[in-house]
């Protein structure tokens, strides 16, 4: 990955430079997926719509006013992409509890367990939501959210104490 | 998994990363599919002006078709990247006409002209008064941000005439950066007017190394287009419009056609509005009796590797009606 800052990388997309935007979404997908995970556990509906999300990001791109918010801004649009397929398409499926049936096609899919932890992290408030995304799914310290949020990193930090809380209520009771 | 531990959160975060993490990247499918639909990126309200040579021999006949036939290889194959984003309303300008020859060695000499127009891109419900006055808002603000130096830098690239192409990003006063290319650094120069100077001196140049390589044989010819456009009548309104279809390597149903207001001939300064839309949506408006096709041009497009006096190759074309032959054919050295 280059040492080039988002902001950096949105402009030279906006030059021209496509491979700038592969570079973004390199940076941005492990969290796209876990909120397009939030509402299924298949693979290619959960690239779908990563996919869908990346291009429409791509195409509003302009419209971005500050560039180094493209992380926090890419996924609001990866929730209305969620929210707009879960009204698409049938209901999501549901967790399954008979492994074998599941068989080989296991391999692609997220495991129940998983997609607990992804629908329980939908739940969170906005700003609790992009911490966590960004902190567990991007791989970003708390100074790198805080910049890239445009926050504090006290206040960043403050909002992934409370969704840590929040997690585990919402997560009560679901332990293996 | 446990949960209701200290660290079972995070736990329990790593190990939904681990697994989220075996899912095959998209960026390749996603990149992929935005060029084949060429979809919109960046913002580029000011275009660098061109202008392109075409034979003219023809000139008071064909000379609007082939201005429009040099605009949309510019749209469709030639141009730069940023020319592949557009597919909204643009709002352009009719520049000044700009004549110049060239004779290959024992041949006659090939008169050629284009026109500096502008294009604007716009949104697809600006009304007319709304563009101009937006425009003119814009390039004072373009032109501001030149004399203070307000931009940066950040790429060259080539540039569809062979030499190198300079991209600056702009924040003008609204918030909205937009990029856009210029074929010589534009931290040298004082004033936008400075800069149209140096550009029409570079262009007085290129053209005279161009003439003298030319009439001197030393190019080769490295491709040939055949561009369809169509003339068609809008129905109920009876507006005529010339359609034309692109060279790209879209597939057919993703094509994008550039629709203009027809005839073309248009007066220096006169802004028309243009719009793309795509080949299948033409059809369509075709088949539901919204769009009557009247007639057919085509044309050629004739593009030669052109070795200057330095060695620079460089890319030279020229339009030609579809009954012309190559216009340099049997005269190269």
């Amino acid at each position: 990955m280059s040492t080039r800052t988002d902001a950096e990388l949105v402009q030279a997309t906006l030059a021209g430079e496509r491979d700038s935007y592969g570079e973004l979404i390199g940076r941005y997908e492990r969290a796209v997926f876990a909120l397009a995970g939030s509402k299924s556990i298949e693979w290619h509906a959960i690239r779908d719509i990563a996919q869908e999300t990346f291009i429409l990001g791509y195409q509003k791109l302009r419209s971005l006013r500050d560039p180094s918010l493209f992380g926090s801004w890419i996924l609001s649009i990866c929730r209305n992409q969620v929210a707009k397929d879960i009204r698409s398409r049938k209901p999501a499926l549901q967790l399954s509890t008979d492994m074998e049936a599941r068989g080989e096609e296991d391999r692609n899919m997220l495991s129940d367990e998983t997609q607990l932890v992804l629908s329980a992290v939908m739940e969170l408030p906005e700003p609790q939501r992009v911490a966590v995304l960004l902190r567990y799914f991007g791989g970003y310290s708390v100074d790198e959210i805080a910049t890239q949020t445009h926050q504090p990193a006290g206040t960043v930090g403050s909002h992934l104490s409370r969704a840590r809380e929040a997690l585990r209520t919402l997560m009560k009771g679901c332990d293996a | 998994m446990k949960t209701n531990e200290p660290d079972g959160i995070e736990r329990a975060m790593i190990e939904a990363r681990q697994d989220v993490e075996r899912i095959p990247s998209v960026a390749e499918n996603v990149l992929e599919r935005i060029t084949s639909a060429a979809a919109p990126a960046a913002r580029v309200f000011i275009q660098p002006s061109r202008w392109r040579a075409f034979v003219g021999n023809r000139i008071v006949k064909y000379a609007a078709v082939f201005v429009v036939t040099a605009a949309l290889v510019a749209t469709g194959w030639a141009a730069e990247k940023l020319y592949e984003s557009i597919q909204n309303t643009t709002w352009s300008k009719r520049g000044p006409e700009i004549k110049w020859s060239v004779t290959p060695p024992g041949g006659k000499e090939l008169e050629l002209h284009g026109y500096d127009d502008v294009e604007v891109n716009g949104p697809g419900d600006a009304n007319f008064s709304q563009a101009q006055s937006d425009t003119d808002r814009e390039q004072r603000e373009f032109e501001q941000m030149i004399a203070e130096k307000r931009y940066k830098l950040i790429k060259v690239d080539s540039g569809a005439e062979g030499g190198p192409q300079y991209f600056y990003i702009f924040t003008p006063p609204d918030g909205e950066p937009f990029c856009t290319g210029f074929s010589i650094p534009l931290e040298q120069f004082r004033s936008w007017k400075d800069y149209e100077k140096a550009r029409a001196k570079q262009q007085a140049e290129r053209q005279a190394a161009i003439q003298e390589a030319i009439a001197q044989g030393r190019f080769k010819l490295v491709n040939v287009d055949v561009i369809p456009a169509y003339i068609c009548k809008e129905q109920p309104s009876g507006e005529m419009i010339w359609v034309n279809k692109p060279i790209t390597t879209q597939p057919e149903e993703e094509k994008q056609v550039y629709v203009q207001p027809y005839p073309l001939n248009r007066k220096p300064g006169e802004w028309t509005k243009e719009y793309q839309m795509l080949w299948k949506d033409h059809l369509k408006a075709v088949a539901d009796g919204k769009r009557q096709p009247v007639d057919v041009f085509v044309s050629k497009y004739w593009t030669y590797d052109v070795t200057l006096a330095d060695g620079k190759v460089v890319k030279w074309s020229c339009g030609v009606g579809a009954d012309e032959s190559n216009p340099l054919a049997g005269k190269k050295k």
